[in-house]
């Protein structure tokens, strides 16, 4: 090897960063070349002065400052880091208190309908869970920056959160879908699907049920944004409308097709401005940091 | 035992805080020390060290436990450094790095005050000036490709990933720094001491 090329490897060699057969190469040459003994002996001595640069410590108040900040951001409620950590905050117990308020409204709903049946509650419920559980896993991700969570926070928390809310979407839905599918009324929807006032009060059928859905979800997320509410509760929105569509034919409602369409697009309104709204809200009750 | 790193993370993944405590600890001075000689400024590297468990806190969920954790952490570390002397130009960063005058102003980074030998003191702030001094004639990609190799003691493929370069590329800005640092070492007159 020519000095040239030796020179080039003298770093690496010196930091035993070379393969056996380089390192054997350049150590045959060093061994007969005082030009290039002298370069790396150069570069040993640049290195035993680098050495010389002693470690500092960091101050005492530097993992106190931490905590402090940690805290500010209200990243979790973390305590002095000699102290350890401490309780989750009380918010993370909304999903089951609005789950137990929703589950206990139900059942005096339900009892009461089953007097009279109009639909079969199993295709409520079904819909419903399936409804919270998609549009809940996907605050979960959306709300992480689209990125896929460690298993149990993946799947745990918002499956959780979604079997309790869906008991609150059915609730709803009960309301909601024996005004609709009575005889009476699906004769009235196909004689009355190109009337503007039909078509307007489908519109706010979608959004009011999309916007009291996608508030509620997004007051009770369990991480809610701290930035970029009108982007996450659009997609949010978004998303909740698409998935309202394949529902709206489990249930196989008679609508025609501008009816369908009006409630979809009202679903959508509905759903982004809810879904913002509820961020917006959320931030401010319990003072999340924008 | 001790465990793992990457065993920390994934409990501290799954809620346990006191994982990432451990964490902070066991990683507090190297981490530190690795900003410190990155950036030349003590109230600096304490923002970013900060800055730094932040980031890795927020993204927690975004680590993967099967790959090692020190090159995610340093990887964090080592964009914030970069990051902050192109904000602040070379020249602009290292107005604020420790002169003698400002080691004499400021409180000493703990650490060189052990030295109970007034001559060796007065000495080994000298030479700290003189190293960073002659860190400061590269550029921060050189830089921390140097701070890594040789103070946090990184394999050349661990700096590659962690600056997202080829290993190639890290060769050749390693071989660069060093023979930069050996010509301002040179003309210090350090190294014929």
């Amino acid at each position: 090897m020519k000095c040239l090329q030796v020179q080039h490897f003298l770093t690496d060699y010196l930091y035993d960063e070379l393969s056996w057969w380089r390192r054997r190469q350049v150590a045959h040459h060093v061994e007969k070349c005082h030009q290039c003994q002298r370069e790396l002996e150069l570069l040993r001595k640049t290195r035993a002065v680098l050495h010389l640069w002693k470690e500092v410590e960091p101050s005492r108040e530097l993992g106190e400052r931490l905590t402090e900040r940690l805290v500010e951001e209200s990243l979790s409620v973390f305590g002095k880091i000699e102290e350890g950590p401490q309780w989750s905050s009380p918010r993370s117990f909304l999903p089951i208190g609005y789950g137990t308020l929703a589950a206990s409204v139900s059942i005096v709903v339900f009892a009461r309908n089953a007097l009279e049946p109009t639909i079969d509650l199993r295709i409520v419920l079904v819909c419903g869970m399936f409804w919270a559980t998609v549009y809940s896993l996907f605050f979960k991700f959306a709300l992480n920056g689209f990125l896929m969570t460690a298993v149990s926070r993946a799947i745990v928390k918002p499956v959780v959160s979604a079997i309790l809310l869906a008991m609150g979407f059915a609730t709803v839905m009960t309301f909601l879908l024996p005004f609709l599918v009575r005889e009476e009324r699906v004769e009235f929807i196909y004689l009355s699907s190109r009337d503007p006032l039909v078509l307007g009060l489908y519109f706010l059928l979608g959004a009011g049920y999309a916007l009291l859905s996608l508030f509620l979800g997004a007051i009770l997320a369990p991480e809610p944004p701290k930035g970029k509410i009108f982007l996450y509760g659009s997609v949010a929105g978004c998303f909740f409308a698409l998935v309202l569509a394949p529902g709206l034919i489990i249930l196989c409602i008679p609508f025609t097709l501008g009816l369908y369409a009006m409630l979809l697009l009202g679903s959508t309104v509905g759903a982004i401005a809810g879904g913002t709204l509820g961020f917006w809200i959320s931030g401010r009750l319990f003072g999340v940091s924008r | 035992m001790a465990i793992s790193d990457e065993v920390l993370m994934e409990q501290f993944q799954s809620g346990d805080e006191e994982a990432f405590i451990l964490l902070i600890k066991r990683y507090e001075k190297s981490l530190f020390n690795m900003i410190y000689r990155f950036v030349g400024h003590y109230q600096t590297a304490e923002d970013l060290y900060q800055e730094t468990f932040l980031r890795l806190h927020r993204s927690v969920e975004r680590y993967d436990p099967s790959q090692p954790f020190s090159p995610w952490l340093y990887r964090i570390a080592a964009h914030l450094c970069i990051d902050m002397l192109r904000k602040w130009g070379r020249e602009k960063a290292l107005l604020k790095e420790t002169s003698e005058l400002e080691l004499d102003e400021q409180p000493h980074p703990p650490g060189l005050e052990r030295e109970s030998d007034p001559a060796k003191l007065v000495e080994g702030r000298e030479l700290q000036t003189i190293i960073e001094r002659a860190l400061k004639t590269l550029s921060p990609e050189h830089r921390a490709v140097a701070v890594m190799k040789h103070f946090q003691g990184l394999t050349y493929q661990e700096i590659g990933k962690i600056l997202n370069c080829s290993i190639g590329t890290v060769k050749s800005r390693m071989h660069y720094a060093m023979e930069n640092l050996k010509i301002e070492l040179k003309r210090e007159g350090i190294l014929e001491r």
